[in-house]
């Protein structure tokens, strides 16, 4: 806890938590979420592919965005850390900011995991994806859902983490009912109009 | 300086008895806002990012399915904008419309939105969207075509950076 106290008060960390200037505090919590829309943003996609949302998309071409992706986690990382930097000593004792820390590493290593597993493999994947891949992304977006929601709840009490936990499902809960039901419709997902993928291993 | 028309469209009596009444509102509309961010980003930037080159093996046609998730994510961010800016008296005591005269990052958020749609629609009209959608894998877009996705990026990046900084306005 000393060192954590120190920490927080270097001359840095209390000039980022302190000063008004658009080089402090609000410059790292602007780049921890375009961070995270980076790294989300294509894990969304490679997840709609995955559960047939878009079935006709070929998902190897997705390994391009890799780098993209790495650089939104690192911006995160960092700009998290500065964050944590400026009151670590009350972070570490918030039970929900060790839940989405916690859950956005798993999160990261298991999109990785997809990454190398499915993505990787190369065209011959594009039209049959692996039997794990809809197992891994599962995993990947329970952890990012979870890593998200606690990192919106960080500041608010117990009491309203509970709540707003379980309205929170209740949400998530009424919107996956609406995909699946669309699906089963035959309103969402399905192949694109007009477009012919090429063969499985002859790539796209 | 709160008695005119706008100011009393921008005051929802309902979304103030929401966020006063329900602790776990204002927290739940910040959670749909970040998601909403996500799959907007997910939707529209991963398009964007195709049309300027990375990933040239997605055909555009099949890439922009998830164009209606960025959408989906863009009416979540709407829907939940639309309760904190509503409903922000019942939370920090402040009248939207001074929130909006005042607040230049919410100005600044507000124009940028409106910029990024105001490119959307030439995306449409210059029939960029049209000449991309037949693109097929590994074809380059149209320098207009990419003059547009770098534009829509910036904006979204843009909008996302000072949304962040609205609070500490306030």
């Amino acid at each position: 806890m000393e060192f954590l106290s120190w920490i927080e008060n270097t001359d840095t960390i209390t000039w980022i938590r302190e000063s008004s200037s658009q080089l402090g505090y609000t410059l790292y919590l602007a780049l921890h979420t375009i961070g995270l829309v980076f790294l989300m943003g294509p894990t969304m996609v490679m997840a709609a592919r995955v559960y047939d949302l878009i079935p006709d998309l070929p998902i190897s071409p997705m390994i391009k965005f890799r780098p993209l992706m790495r650089t939104g986690f690192w911006i995160t990382a960092v700009s998290g850390t500065v964050l944590f930097c400026t009151a670590p000593v009350s972070f570490v004792r918030n039970g929900v900011f060790i839940v989405k820390v916690a859950s956005v590493i798993v999160g990261y290593v298991i999109t990785n995991r997809f990454i190398s597993q499915v993505v990787a493999k190369g065209p011959s994947i594009d039209t049959q994806l692996p039997a794990n891949s809809k197992v891994l992304m599962g995993w990947a977006m329970f952890f990012w859902i979870i890593g998200v929601t606690a990192g919106r709840l960080t500041a608010y009490s117990a009491r309203v983490v509970q709540q707003s936990t379980i309205a929170g499902l209740i949400a998530f809960g009424l919107v996956f009912a609406v995909v699946i039901a669309g699906r089963r419709m035959g309103l969402i997902g399905g192949p694109t109009a007009g477009y012919v993928p090429p063969s499985a291993g002859k790539g796209v | 300086m709160e008695n005119n028309l706008l100011a009393y469209w921008l005051r929802w009596p309902a979304f103030e008895w929401l966020v006063e009444t329900y602790q776990w509102a204002w927290p739940l509309c910040e959670i749909a806002h970040f998601f909403g961010l996500i799959l907007l980003f997910g939707g529209v930037g991963t398009f964007d990012l195709r049309l300027l080159g990375i990933g040239k093996k997605l055909p555009p046609a099949v890439l922009s399915r998830a164009l209606p998730w960025g959408v989906f994510g863009f009416v979540l961010c709407v829907a939940s904008g639309a309760i904190f800016v509503g409903g922000i008296i019942g939370n920090v005591g402040i009248h939207p419309y001074t929130v909006l005269m005042t607040n230049v990052f919410l100005q600044l958020k507000l124009l940028f939105i409106g910029l990024a749609g105001l490119n959307l629609l030439g995306f449409y009209v210059t029939g960029m969207a049209k000449l991309t959608e037949s693109l097929g894998p590994d074809a380059d877009a149209p320098p207009l075509a990419k003059m547009f996705a770098a534009t829509s990026l910036a904006l979204w990046v843009a909008v996302i950076y000072v949304g962040r900084l609205i609070p500490w306005e306030l």
